[in-house]
């Protein structure tokens, strides 16, 4: 039996299976990225043991498949078994087994990668300076408070502890301990105030609209109004939709609709209702405040003051009114989650506060006032820090084709005393105490002193040479192997 | 008789066809001035060609389209197109140069959907004169189509954003050297500098509220308004830069657009040369005279000699290089190798120097692919795969080497067979490819790296080629085998051989070249593997071709087999190619088609049909006896079927 199942491990057979399996997994993984998001497929069917139900063109099959963690393991131990069972040291197995030793350090690399790797990013303005990084997609919830003067104490929560409604959570340096009432993983918070304010000023401008098409002579609007392409495109939509014959002459199709009191009427509510639904959708396309009033308005529901409801009790959650989003799938988006907690002083509630990182760090009030709390992206403390000197942005002459992206940034280590610049630009990353930066996007700010903007991604990964090494050794020895054959073959031709 | 038979075929085919009627002015050496267009240097040749290609599929403009091939139709080249939409916008605009072919797209236009020559059209090919009334409901359209992914665009829709990009570039080139309502530029440019130091100083005067002279400020703004238009339009950099500007290797000085000049000489700059040049150059083709044409075309040519003798190098050489059309001429040759090896199989005892002569044939074609594929890497200064386009001439010049090496072992016509079809198939694919505008686009800063395109790329290219190979020596098995009793047990073994021998090779790059992919990933962005489609789709090819070898190592499949999995290698890699592309997520997602798309799934329908027919029981083969006729184990299926 023992016997049959190691034969059955280490047979050819197995490996042709395991290539076949994957080429179907691969096949699978990669379409369904249309469908579930870059790295939500990945962490479905690679980063997996077993897939149940994939989805390929946007149906989900009941199929169950294994994962890219299986089979890579299958394929280790299969290859591992051959080559005990069957290892031979001999001039013609050489390529064959460097190939495989090759193949070995890669998907071994790849583990560790998967196990050790981490991933976070550095966004630094013109003159900023920092000592740590951020996680792209993990955030946690901080409490800190001043210990001494410049030094202060921190609590940290990750985000996994957040989700679940009506957890509690306590730690033995908080004087206090929290129980969530809401989790939103995505969601956008707006300030109540300025979210009337704009109500307001939509509500004024749709009625404008109102009043003036209501009350104005229509052909002489028209004539005005027919300057302008974007009107002029209204006024032919709303003649047509009355009946009007010609609509080439705005201005003189009003006019003769002048003597129909009721076509007239008609067109007054066509007009007013088009312009409505064209500012509607200007103002949604502005995003923000904007946008919700907008579509708001649309549903026939505006935004009131009474419709508005606070998260939050304490803080800036009483200022604010905070809107779940659907969840971000793509690889550069991101979601930026809000949690809203009950405050329990020895148990008893003191008030709830509402968290997200699109609000600054909150003051705690109370018996609690010198703890400050955020919920902001997870953050990795380096023993250096980096500061970004200068950006440069250069793009083909005449077009809009990015040709360099680069940042000049400094390094200071002031255990090693180390001070220098350096320059980090596609293709070509900083290394440096186990950290890779590289230039990863660029931006800049025109609204608040021109400044630029850039974005390093950094990464942590202590297997970065094996593939490097499993390259050379799988290139070295196919060669090897390819060419032991060639040469026999050639000389078998020549000498036949 | 085989070396005459090559040499013919090769004149006839590097020769072009009744060459293009261009009259008395020298359209050519118009055609080799240096712009700057797409961020790169290039002849104005490279800008004619690259827009008629993009308006109407060809490199030259047919004026007389209804007329058929043999009623001679006048047909001009691109420069003197590109010379009459500069300089004579009316006359220009009565030439069939936009091609339309949706009907939908027709009738919104109120295009005419047959030939009519009152028209001046053949149905297909329309004026600007034709299409301008109903621009403003072609916009609507537009912007309403703009709105939608691409992926949720109907036909007709795209056809609509096609022809919108296509008014973009036409109304871009009638405002590139001249405002397009100039009448005799080089009077109106001479009168534009008289006026602007008065005008502009009444303009600033009137902005400080000062008093200033309206008369002056009436003299200069209609030619404000109309320099306006240019330059909302981005037209090409036509100006080459100041002679005294400060330039360093590092960040030479730019050029610029004929409005940005312009607006420079408002300023109070001088007049750049250029800018006389041109208008002088306007003038003598409105007006008729080819003397002063070519005159200040040598003027021109002579004072840029010395500050940018490099740059009117690079544009001639560039002119030069797309006269010679080197991939249209080794297609024609591929083609006619390939009817050759075929008409040498009928009869391989009889017709012996057929197969000879294609030899010939292929390796000319081979030599004239090569140089053509050199001279690319010299004028872009880049290794030989930038983009698909380049990847389609790549792969097809891989395999066409491959071809000939094994045709040199077996001598039996195969060798050429394949490499004369893949070689003529990459190259149409390389063509319609071209149609999108021009191949030597800038690289974007991720890309601008040659040591790795020159690795990774070149490697991973040559991994599709010996792929292909493969797929396409086992085609030739399948069909000579099912539909003719051609397929002895010789041949079959040899074909067996060659197969097996290409998939190692195929094997060693694809993976060595997805491999340094990977490095390159790691380099520029921290991530050796990230799971990217065009990364996977490499991936794939890797473990199919890992999979034939162990399948057929392991004694899993046989001749036969091992035939059936090497046409779908030829799925593997189309997918991979151009597949993933169209999924169009991902990092590597450049090159979306449309088209394409229906051309990919037909050819991946007829892989699998092959495989199906080749999946038949032996003895339905019409080879099947000369095949049995040595060892019949040859032919047995596997014990059991393979893994897929």
């Amino acid at each position: 039996m023992i016997q049959y199942l190691w034969k059955t491990l280490s047979s050819l057979r197995l490996t042709v299976w395991c290539l076949a399996l994957s080429i179907l997994l691969v096949f699978v993984g990669t379409v369904a990225q249309a469908d579930e998001g870059l790295y939500q497929a990945q962490e479905r069917y690679f980063k997996q043991w077993i897939v149940w139900a994939p989805t390929l063109f946007g149906h989900k099959l009941p199929l169950l498949l294994p994962g890219g963690y299986l089979l890579g393991t299958v394929l280790l131990v299969n290859l591992l078994g051959a080559h005990t069972q069957r290892f031979q040291w001999s001039a013609k197995k050489l390529g064959i087994n460097l190939t495989h030793f090759g193949i070995i350090v890669l998907l071994l690399g790849q583990l560790v990668t998967d196990l050790f790797s981490v991933e976070s990013y550095l966004r630094l303005r013109e003159g900023e300076s920092k000592t740590y990084t951020e996680s792209h997609r993990e955030h946690e919830l901080v409490f800190a408070t001043d210990t001494t003067p410049g030094s202060e104490k921190v609590v940290s929560i990750p985000e996994s502890l957040l989700t679940k409604p009506g957890a509690e959570i306590s730690h033995p340096d908080l004087p206090f301990s929290l129980r969530v009432n809401e989790y939103k993983i995505n969601s956008q918070v707006l300030s109540r105030t300025q979210l009337l304010e704009t109500a307001g000023r939509l509500t004024a401008a749709l009625a404008k609209v109102e009043g003036q098409y209501g009350g104005a002579e229509l052909p002489a609007l028209a004539a005005t109004e027919a300057e302008s392409p974007g009107r002029l495109e209204v006024w032919r939509a709303s003649l047509t939709a009355v009946g009007a014959s010609s609509v080439a002459d705005i201005a003189e199709a009003a006019k003769s609709l002048a003597s129909q009191p009721e076509r007239e009427a008609r067109l007054r509510t066509e007009l007013k209702e088009r312009f409505q639904k064209e500012m509607l959708a200007r103002w949604r396309q502005q995003g923000g405040a904007m946008k919700l009033a907008a579509e708001r308005a649309d549903r026939k529901e505006p935004l009131t003051a009474d419709s508005l409801q606070a998260p939050a009790t304490q803080g800036a959650g009483s200022q604010v009114v905070a809107f779940p989003l659907p969840e971000m799938r793509t690889m550069d988006m991101k979601n930026l989650p809000h949690v809203v907690l009950e405050i329990l002083d020895a148990g008893k509630p003191s008030g709830t506060w509402l968290f997200s990182p699109m609000l600054e760090a909150q003051e705690l009030e109370g018996p609690h006032a010198k703890w400050r709390g955020a919920l902001r992206a997870e953050r990795y403390y380096h023993p250096f820090s980096v500061k970004l000197l200068t950006t440069t942005h250069e793009k083909y002459q005449g077009t809009e084709i990015p040709k360099n992206f680069q940042s000049r940034v400094r390094l200071e280590h002031p255990v090693r005393s180390e001070s220098r610049e350096v320059d980090i630009y596609m293709n070509n990353p900083l290394r440096y105490e186990g950290l890779t930066y590289f230039q990863y996007q660029m931006d800049r700010d025109e609204q608040h002193g021109n400044v630029g903007i850039s974005t390093l991604q950094v990464v942590r990964n202590p297997s970065w040479l094996g593939p490097y090494l499993g390259c050379i050794l799988v290139g070295l020895g196919m060669t090897v192997q390819f060419l032991y054959h060639l040469v026999g073959f050639v000389t078998k031709r020549r000498t036949a | 008789m085989k070396l005459w038979l090559s040499l013919l075929t090769v004149l006839l085919c590097a020769s072009r066809l009744p060459g293009a009627d261009s009259g008395s002015f020298d359209y050519k050496a118009f055609g080799s001035l240096p712009i700057v267009y797409n961020g790169r240097i290039q002849p104005l040749d490279s800008l004619a060609r690259n827009s008629l290609l993009q308006l109407r599929e060809k490199q030259t403009a047919n004026l007389e389209p209804w007329k058929g091939a043999f009623e001679k139709p006048r047909i001009i080249p691109a420069t003197e197109w590109l010379a009459t939409m500069f300089t004579n916008p009316e006359l220009a605009n009565e030439w069939p140069v936009i091609r339309i072919d949706h009907p939908d797209l027709k009738g919104l236009l109120g295009l005419p959907m047959e030939a009519d020559p009152q028209k001046k059209t053949d149905g297909k090919n329309f004026s600007w004169n034709l299409i301008s009334p109903k621009l403003e409901d072609l916009q609507r359209e537009a912007n309403r189509t703009a709105k939608l992914e691409q992926q949720k665009r109907n036909p007709f829709e795209q056809a609509v954003m096609r022809l919108w990009s296509c008014v973009g570039i036409y109304m871009r080139l009638q405002n590139t050297l001249q405002p397009q309502n100039a009448r005799d530029w080089q009077k109106e440019l001479a009168e534009f500098t008289a006026n602007a130091p008065a005008g502009v100083a009444a303009i600033r005067a009137q902005r400080a509220k000062e008093s200033f002279n309206q008369a002056a400020i009436d003299k200069l703004v209609p030619d404000l308004q109309r320099f306006e238009v240019m330059a909302q339009l981005e037209p090409p950099l036509v100006i080459p830069p100041r002679l005294n500007a400060a330039a360093s290797p590092d960040s030479p000085a730019p050029w610029r657009r004929t409005v940005e000049a312009l607006t420079d000489v408002a300023q109070g700059d001088p007049v750049p040369f250029a800018l006389t040049a041109f208008a002088k150059m306007s003038t003598a083709l409105r007006t008729d005279n080819p003397a002063a044409f070519t005159e200040a075309i040598n003027d021109y040519r002579a004072t840029l000699q010395e500050p940018f003798g490099p740059a009117l190098k690079k544009a001639s050489s560039e002119q030069f290089f797309n006269k010679l059309e080197p991939f249209y001429k080794a297609l024609c040759i591929y083609v006619a190798a390939l009817l050759a090896v075929l008409f040498f199989w009928m009869a391989p005892a009889r017709l012996p120097w057929l197969r000879s002569a294609a030899v010939w044939m292929i390796f000319a074609a081979l030599v004239i692919h090569t140089t053509g594929l050199i001279f690319r890497m010299v004028l872009e200064g880049r290794p030989p795969v930038t983009n698909l386009y380049s990847s389609a001439i790549f792969i097809g010049w891989g395999a066409c080497i491959l071809g000939l090496v094994l045709e040199r072992f077996w001598r039996n016509g195969i060798g050429l067979a394949v490499s004369s079809s893949i070689g003529f198939i990459t190259l149409i694919i390389a063509h319609h490819l071209a149609l999108s505008g021009d191949t030597m686009e800038m690289m974007r800063a991720v890309l601008d790296t040659n040591m790795w395109l020159a690795t990774h790329v070149v490697v991973v290219t040559l991994g599709y080629s010996s792929t292909y190979v493969a797929g396409f020596l086992a085609i030739v098995y399948l069909i000579r085998g099912i539909l003719t009793r051609s397929l002895d047990s010789d041949t079959a073994r040899g074909l067996g051989k060659m197969v097996y021998g290409i998939v190692c090779f195929a094997t060693l790059f694809s993976f060595v070249g997805t491999v340094l992919g990977g490095i390159w990933a790691d380099q520029s962005w921290g991530r050796f593997w990230g799971w990217d489609p065009k990364e996977n789709g490499a991936l794939i090819i890797v473990l199919w071709n890992a999979l034939i070898l162990h399948a057929k190592w392991g004694g899993l499949v046989r001749e036969r087999g091992l035939m059936l999995l090497a046409i779908g290698g030829n799925i593997v890699t189309s997918w991979s190619w151009f597949g993933v592309n169209m999924l169009g997520i991902g990092l590597h997602s450049y090159g979306f088609m449309e088209s394409g798309f229906l051309w990919l799934m037909g050819f991946l329908a007829s892989q699998l049909l092959l495989i199906a027919l080749g999946s038949l029981p032996g003895r339905l083969w019409r080879s099947a006896s000369a095949l049995a006729s040595s060892t019949a184990a040859h032919l047995a299926p596997p014990k059991k079927a393979p893994a897929v």
